[in-house]
């Protein structure tokens, strides 16, 4: 491949995935979708305008149409896959997914059904998200979430630092802290729960604390982070350099 | 975390992923699945006894409890979850998920779901399997795929070299001549069904070709290592080490 075509489109090149970001500030940590060394390819970050977090959470289907152009957008820049950063954004998973054609996985929920799959259908998945007030299982439902197994939601919208820092944007954030807030959840949950099977993390702001969390339960814990990393796989396959 | 427990059942430490084999004796070359230089974590394999590549595809029912014996086996040993070598172990996925306590995805067909969420139901999904006479309705179901996904599936059972070299179970393996036969029946769906949004490669032996297949198609590709590498995503949880500017 020597000859190389210009996209009229693109800024930069070698960007694989591309990802929508709330119009939101809040400091994006090492983890964070929102943080580019969370990965070991580039990423391109698009913010969508007027998209906050609490207008993202509380349900907004007039940006169905903002989102879908925002993806177009990626497309044209060169992007082979899209997604976000806010589990949330799984509201706008089909008017994005219609717009554009590469691959969309705009929310970290996606991976439910297949974690159910990994597991007995009787042992619980835990959910930890931004705030259970908005993720009900109806949310899930309609977003095309459908598993046989039970799914436990726990919000961290009381935490005193994720509030502040997360969802208020006081401008601030205290890992140690949310750290602990987060870990707390998650062993309270396992001990309501012993038969709970694995954990997953919707919220962009918490795989920075998904090891401390699994060292702490010793459970499987899913995150954004893991599914942009699986999404990102199936669109620049390697090449094995491996002994025989 | 200074004082560390044995397990008695250990013969070595630090395996993340354990992986069920099937009775089956062939080449096996850097990105195959039963390759360990396939993987950036070390795996530890299981062969089991009498699960012939026949048997599995057939569902034989009297597999069962030593598939699932191999399974326990690699959990006691510590594996932190399991997968296998053949995507038609996708008859034994409930059985033994029902067996231990670790996540288990023993088939590259339990990403089709997945792959069909980023894709959606206008456009298709293309399955290239060993054997395509073998995955039928049946075991797609097993997957939870919903009945209205655009699936096309292709088998390699009639491509002379994958038929000799590698479902015969030939003394060697050609990968330029694998990787022609495969990309010639990517192609050839792709052109078919040109609204394909991405191609899933159930055999355990073809990623090898998944970037070939890639580069001639343009399209995404899955196949069983992306899925294990997901397992181990899951299981073993990264610590960022990234910079803040």
């Amino acid at each position: 491949m020597a000859v190389y075509k210009t996209r009229r489109s693109a800024e930069s090149y070698g960007q694989a995935v591309g990802i929508l970001l709330l119009d939101a500030k809040a400091p994006f940590i090492p983890g964070d979708v929102a943080n580019a060394s969370s990965y070991s390819y580039p990423v391109i970050y698009k913010t969508v305008e007027g998209l906050s977090t609490a207008v993202c959470l509380n349900g907004a289907p007039e940006f169905n149409v903002k989102m879908a152009e925002a993806a177009k957008e990626l497309e044209a820049a060169g992007v082979r896959g899209i997604s976000s950063d806010c589990g949330f954004m799984l509201q706008f998973q089909d008017a994005v997914r219609e717009a554009v054609k590469v691959p969309v996985a705009l929310s970290s929920l996606l991976q439910i059904p297949f974690i159910a799959k990994t597991l007995e259908p009787s042992r619980p998945i835990g959910v930890i998200t931004a705030d259970s007030t908005n993720l009900t299982p109806d949310f899930l439902t309609r977003g095309g979430i459908d598993v046989p197994n039970p799914i436990i939601i726990r919000g961290m919208q009381d935490e005193p630092e994720f509030k502040t820092a997360v969802l208020q944007e006081k401008g601030t954030l205290d890992s140690d802290l949310i750290t602990e807030e987060t870990v707390r959840i998650a062993r309270d949950m396992v001990k309501k729960h012993p038969t709970m099977g694995a954990i997953l993390l919707e919220c962009s702001m918490l795989p920075p604390y998904a090891k401390a969390v699994q060292d702490a339960i010793d459970l499987p814990v899913y995150d954004f982070v893991s599914m942009i990393d699986y999404l990102e796989s199936g669109l620049h396959q390697q090449a094995y350099r491996g002994q025989y | 975390m200074p004082v560390y427990k044995a397990r008695p059942k250990a013969e070595a430490y630090g395996y993340c992923i354990g992986i069920l084999l099937l009775d089956y004796r062939g080449a096996f070359v850097p990105g195959d699945v039963g390759n360990a230089t396939t993987y950036g974590y070390p795996v530890l394999y299981k062969t089991v006894p009498g699960a012939t590549s026949a048997r599995v595809f057939a569902a034989d029912p009297e597999l069962e409890t030593d598939v699932i014996k191999a399974a326990q086996e690699l959990e006691a040993q510590g594996a932190k979850g399991i997968s296998s070598d053949c995507g038609f172990f996708m008859n034994f996925q409930s059985a033994v998920a029902k067996s231990v306590n670790i996540p288990v995805a023993m088939s590259s067909l339990l990403q089709l779901p997945f792959v069909a969420q980023f894709i959606g139901k206008k456009r298709s999904i293309g399955v290239i399997t060993a054997d395509s006479r073998a995955l039928g309705n049946r075991v797609l179901e097993l997957t939870g795929l919903k009945s209205e996904t655009n699936l096309v599936v292709r088998g390699m059972q009639d491509e002379p070299n994958f038929d000799k070299m590698i479902a015969k179970e030939g003394d060697h393996l050609d990968t330029d001549k694998i990787e022609a036969e495969t990309v010639a029946v990517a192609k050839r769906m792709v052109k078919e069904n040109p609204d394909m949004g991405a191609i899933v490669l159930e055999c355990s032996m073809l990623p090898p070709y998944s970037k070939a297949v890639q580069e001639a198609t343009g399209l995404p590709v899955f196949d069983f290592i992306n899925m294990i590498d997901y397992l181990q995503r899951g299981t073993h949880a990264k610590s960022y080490d990234g910079r803040y500017y």
